[in-house]
């Protein structure tokens, strides 16, 4: 967004909290729907989250270098709230296990895809990877920054995302 | 699923946008108070870079004549009657509550 410059400079600076809440409202709706995805579709929980990450980008929005794009610095404090997230469960099956354990057959006989479903069969760096990359059209080296790994892991991360994905289509019968 | 059309066409198919229905507000209101003292810092380096402008650019001497001016001419004021007094303190009070009020509402 070009005027993005302008409301983070605001905020940073002046701690502006409407120049902030202006930021909010030009990302909530990619940032809720990233989190949305992660969590297998649970929109509560989602909008717990990208609350939270929005706090916390408001609470080190000082730390943000110019020299990356907002949005990227966002993301990543959001890739960050989310692994948090998932640290904290401490839940004793987690949502790869979740993923390994979705019967072929829970499908719908139609063979309509649920898209949440077919996502958990991802690992977390391959659904985070796969959903920066082909939902919010981000490329490879803004992905290897929100993740904090080399490209080529972000590579390889969707590559066998595609894999499994691929696999899982042929098995539940969607594959064309 | 084979061409990263075809990937990008099924992701796109999901990408639903999200209405905000209050969340920015929401997060408005959760907003802490930020503890870092940058904001105050930028707005002190403003004033004193106004100054040093104002004195590289004018020197002191139109500066001092002009507060000389405005306390002598402050020093000339009549006493006002008790009304104007009343109605002048009136008006200081309502502009700092308002002034207080758009703060504390930010």
């Amino acid at each position: 967004m070009p005027n993005d410059a302008i409301w983070v400079s605001r905020a940073a600076l002046l701690g502006d909290r409407n120049a902030f809440s202006r930021l909010v409202e030009a990302y909530q709706s990619p940032v809720r729907r990233f989190f949305f995805h992660l969590t297998g579709g649970d929109e509560e929980l989602s909008k717990d989250l990208a609350q939270d990450a929005f706090v916390k980008a408001w609470l080190s929005i000082s730390s943000f270098r110019a020299a990356a794009k907002f949005s990227t610095w966002l993301y990543r404090i959001a890739y960050n709230v989310f692994y948090d997230h998932e640290r904290s469960k401490k839940q004793s099956v987690s949502l790869d296990a979740v993923g390994e354990q979705i019967p072929v057959g829970s499908l719908n006989s139609d063979f309509s895809m649920d898209f949440a479903v077919a996502l958990k069969v991802l690992k977390d760096d391959e659904r985070t990877a796969m959903l920066l990359f082909y939902m919010e059209d981000l490329p490879v080296d803004k992905i290897s920054k929100i993740m904090n790994c080399p490209a080529g892991t972000v590579k390889s991360h969707l590559f066998r995302g595609k894999e499994k994905l691929s696999v899982y289509f042929k098995n539940s019968g969607y594959d064309k | 699923m084979t061409s990263e059309q075809e990937w990008k066409k099924w992701f796109e198919s999901q990408r639903a946008d999200f209405p905000d229905e209050g969340f920015s507000r929401n997060v408005a209101r959760r907003l802490p108070q930020r503890k870092s003292m940058l904001p105050q810092a930028v707005m002190l380096l403003c004033v004193f870079a106004g100054f040093a402008l104002t004195f590289a650019i004018q020197g002191v001497m139109p500066i001092i004549e002009h507060l000389y001016a405005l306390v002598s001419a402050v020093s000339q004021l009549q006493i006002p009657s008790a009304a104007s007094v009343a109605t002048y303190l009136g008006g200081v009070a309502i502009l700092g509550l308002t002034g207080f009020a758009v703060a504390t509402t930010e």
